[in-house]
C-alpha cells in the first residue's frame, strides 16, 4: 500500500463516520466523500479492478469502526 | 415438509432454465452453457424466495420466517466452511509457518521447477501425470503432485535440491484449502455438499436483506452488554458491513462449484459434464499414452521460454502428461498478477522435444466471466492488504454465523426446552467453538510431531479429527455454558501455544502467525471472562 492509498482509505472512513451522523448536512459530506474516496482511488491506481476490490472490502472495515466508536460514544455517555 | 417441496421444486425450475437457456441461446456451445449455469445458480435461491412468499402470508414475513429456517445444520456446514476458507487466504503463508526448515526470501521459479522435475524423473516416471506448483517468494518450495499406483501423493519439494527428504511431510495450508470445498469427504461427496453450502449461503444472504429490512440503521448500531439484542445487534452489523464481499463470495463459491450442482445446461449440448469440461479448457486436455518409452527433454529451456511468454501473468502451475511416455506433452499455466481474472494463458510443450505446441489465451467472453468470478474467489491476484481484508471479512462472515446459529437456538429455547434442543445446543459448542480449537490442534501437531514419523501429513489430519470428536463428546456431556467455558480456556491455551512454538519470531510469517494467534487467546480469555461475570450475576 502507497501512502494514498492510506489517504483514500482514510477518507472512505471519514465518509462512512459522516453518513452515520444524523445530521443532514453531515449526511451529504459523507454521502459525498465516500464516492470521493473511490474516485481517487481508481484514477491513482494502475490496476483499476484491483482497486475496487480493495475499497468493497475496506468498507465494511469503516463500517465496523464507524459503529465501534458509536458504541464508544454511548458508553462515554 | 412444504419447504423441501418448495427448494425442490425451485431447483428443478432453474434446472429447466439453465436447460432453456443453454439450448436456445444464439452463440457457441460453451458460452450458451456457461450462461445457463449462471442463470441457474442465480435463479435457485430467487426462484425459492419467490416460492416461499406463495406458500406463506406477506413477502417479508416468508423471508424472516425462512431465513430463520434455514437451520442449524446449514449454519454448521457454513461455519466450518467459512473457517477454513478463512483460513486459506494465507494458504502459502501457513504452508510456509509448517515446514521451518524453508525461509522466506527470492526463489528462482525456473531453478527450482527444474530442480523438481529432476527427482520426479527418477521417483515417479511412471505417474500417469506429475502437477507442480512452482516455487515462489510467499511459499518458496515446489509443490508436486503425482499418482503412483492408484494413489495420490502431494510433496514439498526443495527448491534446491527438488528432493522432499529435507523438508517435514505435512499438508500445510493445503490442509484448509481443501477441507474448504471437500470437507476431507470422497469425491463428489465433499464438493456437492460444499456447493450447496455456498448456494445455501446465497439464499439465506437474500432473505436476510428482506428480513433485516432496517439496513442503514444496522450499520452503525450495537448495543453491548444487552443480551439477546446485543448478538442480534453483532449478527446485523457483521452481515450488513461485508454484504458484498458475503454475496460474492458465496456466489463465486457456487460457481466454482457449478458443474456438480447444476450439470443440466451442458447437457444441452454435450453428452456429459466431463465432455464439457473438456470443451471448456481444451488446452489443458490430457492425450493417450502410445505405450513406447521415450525422456522428456531438457527442461530448462522449455520453462525459460514459458516465463519469457509468461512474464507479467508469472506461473501459477505446470502440468506433465505422461512424463515418460513417446506422447509426453508438458502444459504451463499463467498465473494472475496482473489482473483479477483467473489465469488462462495456457502454453503447451511436446514433452520430447521440447517444442511449442500453442500458446491459447482465453477470450471467450463467458469464459472471460467466469474467471473473473473464480479469480475474486480464489485471491490469488490480492496483495498483502488486500488478503488481510479478505481475512478480516471472513472472520465477519464466522460472526454472522455463529451468531445466527446462538439466536437461532436461543429463540427456540425459550419456548421451552426439550431433550432435542438440549443437544443441539451442546452440539453447536462442539461444532462452533470445537472447530477453531480442532484447526489450532493442527498447528500444534504440525510442530511436535516427530518430524521423521510415517505417513506425518496423515497423522496430523488425523490429530484434527480426534481433537474434534473428542470435543464434541465433551461438549454433548456438560451443559451449553460449562462447554463454552472450558472450549475457551482450551482455544486460548492452544493459541498461546502456537505463539510460543512460532519461536524465534525472526520471519514475518512467524510473527504474523503468533500476532493472530495471540488475537485469537485475548478473544478466548475475553469471552471467557464475560462468561464467568455472567454467571457469577455481575
Amino acid at each position: 500500500m502507497t501512502e494514498y492509498d492510506y489517504f483514500y482509505t482514510a477518507l472512505q472512513t471519514c465518509g462512512v463516520f459522516l453518513l452515520s451522523l444524523s445530521q443532514a448536512g453531515m449526511r451529504w459530506a459523507g454521502g459525498f466523500l465516500l464516492p470521493a474516496s473511490l474516485c481517487l482511488d481508481v484514477i491513482s491506481t494502475e490496476n483499476t479492478a484491483f482497486a475496487i476490490v480493495f475499497w468493497v472490502c475496506a468498507l465494511a472495515f469503516a463500517v465496523i469502526t464507524t459503529a465501534l466508536v458509536h458504541t464508544a460514544r454511548r458508553w462515554l455517555r | 415438509m412444504k419447504s423441501f417441496a418448495v427448494i425442490l421444486l425451485a431447483y428443478a425450475g432453474a434446472a429447466l432454465l439453465s436447460y432453456g437457456v443453454a439450448g436456445v441461446l444464439p452463440a457457441s456451445p460453451v458460452t450458451a452453457v456457461l450462461a445457463g449455469v449462471f442463470v441457474a445458480l442465480a435463479g435457485w435461491p430467487l426462484l425459492a424466495m419467490l416460492g416461499f412468499a406463495r406458500v406463506r402470508t406477506g413477502f417479508r414475513a416468508a423471508m424472516t420466517q425462512v431465513h430463520d429456517m434455514a437451520g442449524i445444520f446449514t449454519g454448521w456446514l457454513i461455519y466450518v466452511i467459512t473457517l477454513s476458507g478463512t483460513l486459506s487466504v494465507f494458504r502459502p503463508e501457513i504452508s510456509l509457518w509448517a515446514r521451518p526448515e524453508l525461509r522466506a526470501g527470492a526463489v528462482d521459479p525456473v531453478a527450482a521447477t527444474s530442480a523438481a522435475f529432476g527427482w520426479l524423473s527418477q521417483h515417479a516416471p511412471h505417474a500417469s501425470a506429475w502437477y507442480i506448483t512452482p516455487a515462489r517468494a510467499r511459499a518458496p518450495f515446489s509443490w508436486a503432485a503425482w499418482d503412483e499406483n492408484g494413489v495420490f501423493i502431494q510433496r514439498a519439494l526443495d527448491p534446491i535440491t527438488g528432493a522432499p527428504d529435507t523438508i517435514r511431510d505435512t499438508l500445510g495450508g493445503d490442509f484448509f484449502y481443501r477441507f474448504h470445498f471437500e470437507l476431507q469427504l470422497p469425491y463428489p461427496w465433499g464438493r456437492l455438499i460444499a456447493a450447496i453450502a455456498a448456494l445455501a449461503l446465497v439464499f439465506v444472504l437474500l432473505t436476510g436483506i428482506v428480513a433485516h429490512r432496517r439496513i442503514f440503521l444496522d450499520l452503525f448500531t450495537f448495543r453491548p452488554k444487552k443480551g439477546q439484542r446485543s448478538w442480534l445487534d453483532a449478527h446485523n452489523l457483521a452481515g450488513v458491513a461485508a454484504l458484498p464481499f458475503h454475496l460474492t463470495i458465496a456466489f463465486t463459491g457456487a460457481v466454482t462449484l457449478a458443474s456438480l450442482v447444476m450439470p443440466w445446461a451442458a447437457l444441452a449440448h454435450y453428452p456429459d459434464a466431463a465432455a464439457f469440461e473438456s470443451a471448456l479448457a481444451p488446452s489443458l486436455s490430457s492425450p493417450e499414452a502410445t505405450g513406447t518409452a521415450a525422456t522428456l527433454a531438457p527442461i530448462g529451456p522449455v520453462l525459460a521460454e514459458a516465463a519469457e511468454r509468461l512474464k507479467t501473468e508469472g506461473m501459477n502451475q505446470i502440468y506433465v502428461y505422461n512424463p515418460s511416455d513417446k506422447a509426453a506433452t508438458i502444459v504451463v499455466l499463467g498465473d494472475n498478477n496482473d489482473r483479477i481474472a483467473f489465469g488462462t494463458h495456457v502454453l503447451r510443450f511436446e514433452g520430447k522435444t521440447g517444442k511449442l505446441l500453442s500458446d491459447t489465451h482465453e477470450e471467450r467472453p463467458v469464459v472471460t466471466a467466469f474467471a473473473v468470478l473464480y479469480g475474486l474467489h480464489v485471491a490469488h491476484f490480492a496483495p498483502l492488504a488486500t488478503r488481510w481484508l479478505y481475512f478480516g471479512s471472513g472472520v465477519l462472515l464466522l460472526i454472522v454465523t455463529g451468531s445466527g446459529l446462538r439466536l437461532w437456538l436461543r429463540r427456540r429455547l425459550r419456548r421451552g426446552d426439550s431433550v432435542r434442543l438440549v443437544l443441539l445446543e451442546r452440539i453447536n459448542v462442539g461444532v462452533v467453538a470445537g472447530a477453531p480449537v480442532a484447526f489450532a490442534a493442527f498447528f500444534l501437531a504440525n510442530h511436535l510431531l516427530p518430524v521423521t514419523l510415517a505417513n506425518r501429513a496423515e497423522r496430523e489430519i488425523q490429530v484434527v479429527f480426534a481433537v474434534w470428536f473428542l470435543l464434541l463428546l465433551l461438549a454433548l456431556t456438560l451443559p451449553a455454558r460449562k462447554g463454552w467455558q472450558i472450549l475457551a480456556v482450551l482455544g486460548a491455551a492452544e493459541a498461546i501455544g502456537i505463539s510460543v512454538l512460532s519461536a524465534p519470531w525472526g520471519e514475518r510469517v512467524e510473527c504474523g502467525v503468533s500476532l493472530v494467534s495471540l488475537c485469537l487467546a485475548a478473544c478466548c480469555i475475553q469471552a471467557f471472562r464475560s462468561m464467568r461475570r455472567v454467571h457469577d450475576g455481575v
